[in-house]
């Protein structure tokens, strides 16, 4: 056999196997079965009498489907019965398949079977089986391993937040908030703009922003004056501005000052599109950015002399 | 004979061998964004004040607009420079619709390339991220930095009048920008598709749009993603051309190497439409077009891809 | 007995099967629409007594869905929108738009369903 025939087997083998990907890819499409338990959990939950309800899922692709509607029921409400939830996950032994689908499988999907996991009520014990997941080098896989260890225990969660080993990225704290909107973790933001961790800061800077914490705005102006970490300055700055406070304290024009000159032209832009006036913008800027400011400024006016 | 099928058989597994990374990479890309995006739902509303631009020249269909528009990312913006004396039935029917006003506009200094005629705003606040600019039009060069020139946001993503966005593009574009450490690369390019996100101030810090701004900007700011962002939506195929140039270049092929590298060519081509094909039904399964296809098979394809910066 | 309508739009199977499921009950039918001309079809041919949308596009891109939902009926439905979307600005936005209710997921099921059915039973008594 020469070279050019082993090439066009391997070629056509390559070819077939991809047609064969595309047809199992229009299988997959079929969401019925994900959606028919969606509305067997809704109906538990919302039943009066939640031990009536029997949700029964045999197969492997059925029990995944299973813990895929229990996924997007729970992220799309809050307020749920656990202990109804806990029995179907019990019942259809839901834990043990994902621990072993988490195992086998590898990048995006182990990250999207933590997903799953982080939805089903858990024993704390267990998750401590997935902890080696939370120092992956894959950014999804030890996220999704962290919001696992923090629905489980919500108890230990800044403790887990602060021994975290990696900055968490803006992506991360959404992830994380999401939990604090099904009302899994508490929303107490003092202890972490209190602290000294990084992630920890980040999280309640991100806390005050996404619910929108106005009397958070002494401690945002504590971590201004001694914070020495500029990211964490910075996004304090633009904490207070998504809060629409007055940045015109010494203390923040001392730190605007400081910056480089395209930071300060992007907060300007910014407190902008915030809708800052143009008095609150040139009490912190030079008179040359409150030109610019002024410019953008008036862009948002109407036109009544047109030129 | 035998060293010229050595060597061809060589060149066409460099090929196949590229496609397959490509498409493994791009797999992996697509089934991440579905991931961080439609099952982890909720999580893309304002990613660490990433905010994009887009800025488009030659827009002016509706249809376009309201696509573009569609992005449900907050910190975002539609920018459309048109000449409303060139293209005036179009540019009244987008003030029309989306009803909006003339604002103040005054000359701005970081761009002088930018020249604007005038400038208009919605007075509904659901429209408030659509931005229309009047401008002459001399080349969409000129067009973007008007553009660039309005902009609010920190990333520019140019629009030609054939790009049309692929889905969650844009929440794509402010995940990845955001998990940047430094948050201050000039340059995000898709290898899966068309699509250049520019930082604004790198493009005023070279003077501009131009055709060479990719290779003004040091390699060490960029950075490329797998994830598609944009498609051409004019690709258009003509089968009976394109099925005679594939059919010469077989017969050709033929005659100089043999036919068993014939055989091999033939096949390799289908192997890469087969992977074009999956990653189309991949990216957007319930509108696997044939265009969206072509744009794949062409990002396959192309191993030394031009960098001379293009909006379509 | 005549059923009331619930008309449902979003292009996410998943969420429209959930909020139907928590909406619908005997005496109210419950339509899923996954594009937005099917919606209004649907609207126009069945005259809902709710209309709840599961997306913001729809109101910040231009298509005038509002206008079309109502075009068709005087009775002038009642519209809901549930989302994710936490902004000021949006919120704003959609009730600029003559939206009726906006509530963000994640959503507590029985508000939801308490909610829709005293909706629906003042649209009947009007």
């Amino acid at each position: 056999m020469t070279i050019g025939s082993v090439y066009i087997i391997v070629v056509t083998t390559i070819t077939i196997a991809t047609l064969l990907l595309t047809w199992l890819q229009n299988r997959r499409q079929v969401s019925s079965l994900r959606n028919q338990y969606i509305k067997q959990i809704t109906s538990l939950l919302l039943s009066e009498q939640p031990s009536s309800v029997k949700i029964l899922a045999r197969s492997r692709r059925n029990r995944i489907a299973l813990a895929e509607a229990i996924y997007t029921v729970v992220s799309h409400t809050y307020g749920n019965d656990t202990d109804a939830l806990r029995h179907v996950v019990e019942q259809n032994r839901l834990e043990s398949l994902l621990f072993r689908e988490i195992h086998l499988s590898h990048g995006t999907r182990r990250a999207r079977m933590l997903m799953l996991l982080s939805a089903i009520p858990l024993n704390a014990d267990k998750v401590k089986q997935l902890s080696h997941y939370m120092h992956s080098h894959d950014r999804d896989i030890r996220i999704s391993a962290l919001t696992v260890a923090l629905a489980s225990s919500p108890s230990m969660a800044i403790r887990t937040i602060a021994t975290f080993d990696f900055a968490l990225t803006p992506f991360d704290t959404a992830r994380i908030i999401a939990l604090l909107r099904r009302g899994l973790l508490p929303i107490a933001y003092e202890p972490l703009l209190d602290s000294n961790n990084h992630n920890l800061r980040i999280l309640g800077l991100a806390i005050v922003r996404s619910f929108g914490i106005e009397i958070a705005e002494k401690h945002l102006h504590k971590i201004i004056s001694a914070e020495e970490d500029i990211t964490i300055v910075n996004q304090t700055i633009y904490t207070l501005a998504s809060l629409g406070r007055p940045l015109h304290h010494t203390r923040i024009r001392e730190r605007l000052a400081a910056m480089p000159a395209c930071k300060r032209k992007e907060l300007c832009r910014h407190l902008t599109v915030e809708g800052y006036s143009l008095s609150a913008v040139r009490s912190i800027f030079t008179e040359q950015e409150s030109v610019y400011a002024e410019l953008l400024i008036n862009s948002y006016k109407r036109a009544l002399v047109h030129a | 004979m035998n060293e010229i099928e050595y060597i061809s058989i060589a060149v066409l597994s460099i090929f196949a061998i590229t496609a397959l990374h490509r498409t493994a990479r791009i797999a992996d890309a697509i089934h991440r964004r579905d991931l961080i995006t439609d099952d982890i739902a909720g999580c893309c509303e304002s990613l660490g004040f990433v905010g994009c631009s887009v800025i488009c020249s030659g827009v002016y269909s509706l249809k376009h607009i309201e696509e573009l528009l569609g992005q449900e990312y907050d910190r975002y913006e539609v920018i459309i420079t048109l000449d409303a004396q060139e293209q005036s039935s179009a540019f009244q029917e987008i003030i029309e619709r989306y009803r909006m006003i003339r604002v103040n506009c005054s000359s701005n200094e970081e761009l002088p390339t930018a020249s604007i005629r005038a400038l208009y705003r919605s007075r509904q606040r659901s429209f408030r991220r659509l931005i229309l600019i009047d401008k002459a039009f001399t080349e969409y060069y000129d067009d973007l930095d008007a553009a660039t020139a309005i902009a609010s946001y920190n990333y520019l993503l140019p629009v030609g009048h054939n790009s049309r966005l692929c889905p969650k593009a844009v929440e794509c574009i402010a995940i990845t920008l955001s998990e940047q450490e430094t948050q201050s690369l000039d340059m995000l390019y898709s290898l899966a598709s068309e699509g250049i996100v520019f930082r604004r101030d790198a493009v005023i810090a070279n003077g501009g749009f131009s055709q060479h701004i990719v290779k003004q900007i040091p390699s060490k700011r960029q950075i490329y993603t797998y994830i598609p962002l944009i498609f051409n939506n004019k690709l258009t195929p003509s089968p009976l051309p394109t099925i005679s140039v594939v059919a010469a270049t077989i017969c050709t092929i033929q005659l100089l190497a043999g036919g068993r590298v014939a055989i091999a060519t033939m096949m390799t081509i289908i192997m890469i439409i087969a992977l074009a094909r999956y990653l189309s039904k991949l990216s957007t399964p319930t509108n696997c077009s044939l265009r969206l296809m072509l744009c794949y098979f062409r990002k396959i394809t192309s191993i030394f891809h031009s960098r001379k910066f293009r909006i379509s | 007995m005549n059923r009331s309508k619930i008309v449902i739009y979003s292009r996410c199977t998943a969420a429209a099967t959930l909020v139907a499921e928590i909406v619908g009950c005997d005496s109210a039918r419950v339509i899923c629409c996954s594009s937005q001309e099917l919606l209004a079809t649907t609207c126009e041919q069945h005259q809902p007594e709710l209309v709840i949308i599961l997306a913001i596009k729809p109101f910040i891109d231009g298509s005038e869905l509002i206008k079309q939902i109502r075009r068709g009926d005087k009775r002038r439905p009642p519209i809901y929108v549930v989302a994710w979307q936490q902004s000021e600005q949006i919120v704003l936005s959609l009730l600029e738009c003559g939206v009726d209710q906006y509530m963000t997921f994640p959503i507590c099921m029985s508000r939801l369903r308490g909610k829709s059915y005293s909706q629906i039973d003042t649209t009947q008594r009007v």
